[in-house]
């Protein structure tokens, strides 16, 4: 479904993400992990077209222009929500613009899977983080895209939000949706994630199924100890535990 | 720390803030040298256009021109704030509280902040304006000139605070039903309340053609202070600007509490879940006018055309001419709102573009039909010249989507100051081109005006949207 191929992303002449190569298929979660400003987000954002990049990124085989973007729910790490207006204007804006059909059906739904009824007319800036945070997340599903795109997806989400949203990605992509997300729960991207990439100082350092990592990374631990062993990061957490 | 220098750190992130919003794709590094640059550049535009008031002023001191250049500068001032001064009602600024500072403390650390925005515009008046009365008029008449011009400066910050407390919540934050009403209202009275020193220094601009004696009125702000000076001392016009001055400097200090008071944002009850699908244009334009709407300082903006329309309503050309410089302030506002956003959903340039522009349409036609029907009202006979320049409008509308698509820059008339001037020439150029050709071929020959300037104008949208669309291509 995604293709990715020499993905470059430059801040200025800071390299956010360098030369990354990725496939995303129909029916998959793909998990991106890696440490804070390894380059996760920046390739995320230059999918959807927030940041400018060099490389080639397709959907269905074809570059994304505008038409494409109405096949992509994003979920930004940060708020990317129109704070002065209510979610009910915001749906109201977002299904204006993707045309979308039966959106009341759609926004009934989501808004009763969220709990969210009772916010629908205040303005956003007031929600609490984990309530605009499902605003976000509903305005990405609203047109139930083929791909969805979430940047740290369960930030600020209580358990019951986040039991939802995993229910609602496994749903996706076993009717055949894609999923690629950011994430730094390592649980969570062990129990979902049909694909991992990890990524350290924007490149791509390993990929492929938990297994495929297990070998590469040769240790039969947990995400969390392949991400670490992975990242180097292992034997820094052993150093600063000796000091400590 | 002194209060001061954390002052100068709130001051140096806001600036950030409003700067690196707009301009993602910089350096981070780059947008932090840039800030103050820009911000500096924008400080000098805005202070030689209001230097160059007391300039001329102190040639020509006579008590109209003193007191009427007081209004205008109480205007300018409470009309920059504005821009601004949401911004701090509404910012929390958290972290003060967490740090060992009073109440107090943090009040005079939000207004020193917001001073700091306006530090060379509020310094210079005051420097040069004494200067320039010591220099051709008086050294008393610059003595006066300095606490008149301090007078306007205080009352202006209180003024603004005072109408940013009263309004803000309830432009912002009220939604639904008849709250929309409400809201509506609200914002009118706020553009009203805004604007208010902009009607009386018109009015007052008025008075000597009308050959209106000002004895009698020595006592009323800024007249009592038009007469100490220029240089026509009289005890009540003294004691009466002395009065002013302290009353100035009280409300001044009465002002800092409120700085820090914070805005309570209440919540509404869903009544049902009911979403209205629109088409893409019009989902636009409803965003805009709720977002817009909801901005206490750009709100008035919407409302400036509508204003400036009806004051100069007795000519229709000259009523016309205003409404257009007035509609530049809208597009620079309208065309900047939330544009990030539209990036990450289906909206091709043309689309959104046929949204910011019908928003401006539908402001440029309202205040036209409003100029038309007071001209009607007061007997004046009709005249289609506003309507014929409905082309350039869109013209200029395109044109500024085209510009805002390439640099993509998001400001408020204060901190964007240079980027207007950018966008207002070119603009300018557009609006007065049809009218100008108009009345040239119209005096040359018998060929009506009007659809002279509407043909001028259709050959303007045609060129600009041929750019557009090549430049697209």
């Amino acid at each position: 479904m995604l293709t990715i191929n020499n993905l470059t992303v430059k801040y200025g002449d800071k390299i956010a993400v360098g030369s990354i190569s990725l496939k995303v298929r129909e029916g998959e979660v793909f998990g991106l992990l890696g440490p804070n400003g390894a380059g996760k987000t920046s390739t995320l954002k230059a999918i959807v077209g927030l940041v400018p990049y060099q490389g080639e990124i397709r959907l269905f085989g074809k570059p994304i222009d505008v038409k494409a973007k109405n096949l992509i729910g994003y979920v930004p790490e940060e708020f990317m929500l129109l704070e002065s207006l209510t979610p009910k204007e915001f749906f109201e804006f977002i299904a204006s613009v993707r045309r979308i059909e039966n959106v009341n059906d759609r926004v009934e739904k989501l808004v009763k899977a969220f709990g969210i009824k009772q916010y629908l007319e205040t303005p956003i800036t007031a929600l609490s983080m984990g309530t605009k945070q499902k605003v976000t997340i509903i305005s990405a599903l609203l047109h139930d895209p083929p791909l969805l795109i979430l940047d740290e997806p369960l930030n600020g989400l209580d358990a019951k939000s986040s039991k939802i949203l995993k229910e609602i990605i496994a749903k996706h992509v076993k009717r055949g949706g894609a999923v690629i997300f950011s994430t730094h729960i390592m649980e969570i991207a062990e129990k979902l994630c049909d694909e991992i990439a990890v990524i350290n100082h924007g490149k791509m350092i390993a990929k492929g199924s938990i297994e495929e990592l297990r070998e590469i990374a040769l240790t039969d631990g947990s995400l969390e100890e392949i991400f670490l062993k992975l990242t180097g990061q292992m034997e820094e957490i052993d150093e600063i535990l000796r000091v400590l | 720390m002194k209060l001061w220098d954390i002052s100068k750190i709130i001051y140096r992130e806001i600036l950030f803030k409003s700067i690196v919003e707009t301009t993602v794709r910089k350096k981070p590094e780059d947008i932090v040298k840039s800030v103050n640059s820009y911000m500096w550049l924008n400080k000098i535009v805005v202070t030689v256009f209001i230097c160059a008031m007391p300039i001329y002023v102190a040639l020509n001191p006579s008590i109209f021109n003193c007191s009427i250049f007081l209004v205008y500068l109480l205007f300018m001032f409470v009309f920059f704030f504005l821009q601004i001064v949401t911004s701090f009602v509404s910012h929390s600024f958290d972290f003060l509280y967490l740090l060992p500072l009073s109440q107090r403390d943090i009040s005079k650390i939000r207004m020193l902040t917001f001073l700091r925005i306006f530090d060379l515009p509020l310094l210079a008046v005051v420097l040069v304006s004494p200067l320039a009365f010591g220099l051709f008029v008086s050294p008393l008449s610059a003595l006066w000139t300095l606490l008149g011009v301090i007078t306007a400066e205080l009352l202006a910050v209180a003024i603004v605070f005072r109408l940013a407390r009263f309004f803000y919540s309830k432009i912002a934050y009220s939604t639904g039903g008849w709250k929309t009403l409400l809201r509506m209202f609200y914002m009118i009275a706020w553009s009203v309340s805004a604007f208010g020193f902009y009607f009386i220094a018109v009015f007052m601009t008025e008075l000597p053609k009308i050959h209106v004696d000002l004895r009698g009125w020595d006592f009323v702000f800024p007249i009592c202070f038009g007469y100490v000076m220029s240089g026509s001392l009289n005890s009540l016009a003294l004691a009466s600007s002395l009065a002013y001055l302290i009353f100035a400097v009280v409300l001044f200090n009465r002002t800092l509490p409120i700085v820090n008071e914070r805005v309570v944002i209440t919540t509404a009850r869903t009544t049902s879940i009911s979403i209205k699908r629109t088409h893409p244009i019009f989902g636009i334009l409803k965003k805009d006018l709720k977002l817009i709407s909801r901005s206490p300082a750009h709100s008035m903006l919407l409302l400036f055309p509508i204003i400036e329309g009806l004051i100069f309503v007795k000519d229709a050309i000259y009523s016309t001419s205003m409404i257009m410089i007035a509609i530049v302030l809208v597009v620079f506002v309208a065309y900047g709102v939330e544009r990030e956003y539209t990036k990450i959903l289906p909206i091709d340039f043309w689309t959104l573009t046929a949204g910011k522009t019908l928003l401006l349409v539908v402001v440029y036609v309202t205040s036209v039909v409003c100029a038309t029907v007071v001209r009607s009202l007061i007997g004046v006979s009709f005249s289609p010249v506003g309507f014929a320049q409905i082309p350039s409008v869109v013209a200029m509308g395109v044109f500024v989507a085209l510009i805002y698509d390439r640099l993509g820059v998001k400001r408020d008339i204060y901190t964007g100051m240079c980027f207007l001037i950018l966008i207002l020439i070119p603009c300018l150029i557009l609006a007065y081109t049809p009218l100008v050709v108009g009345l040239i071929v119209g005096m040359v020959t018998n060929v009506n005006p009007i659809v002279t300037s509407f043909v001028i104008g259709l050959i303007e949208l045609l060129t600009i949207v041929a750019i557009a669309e090549f430049s697209h291509n």
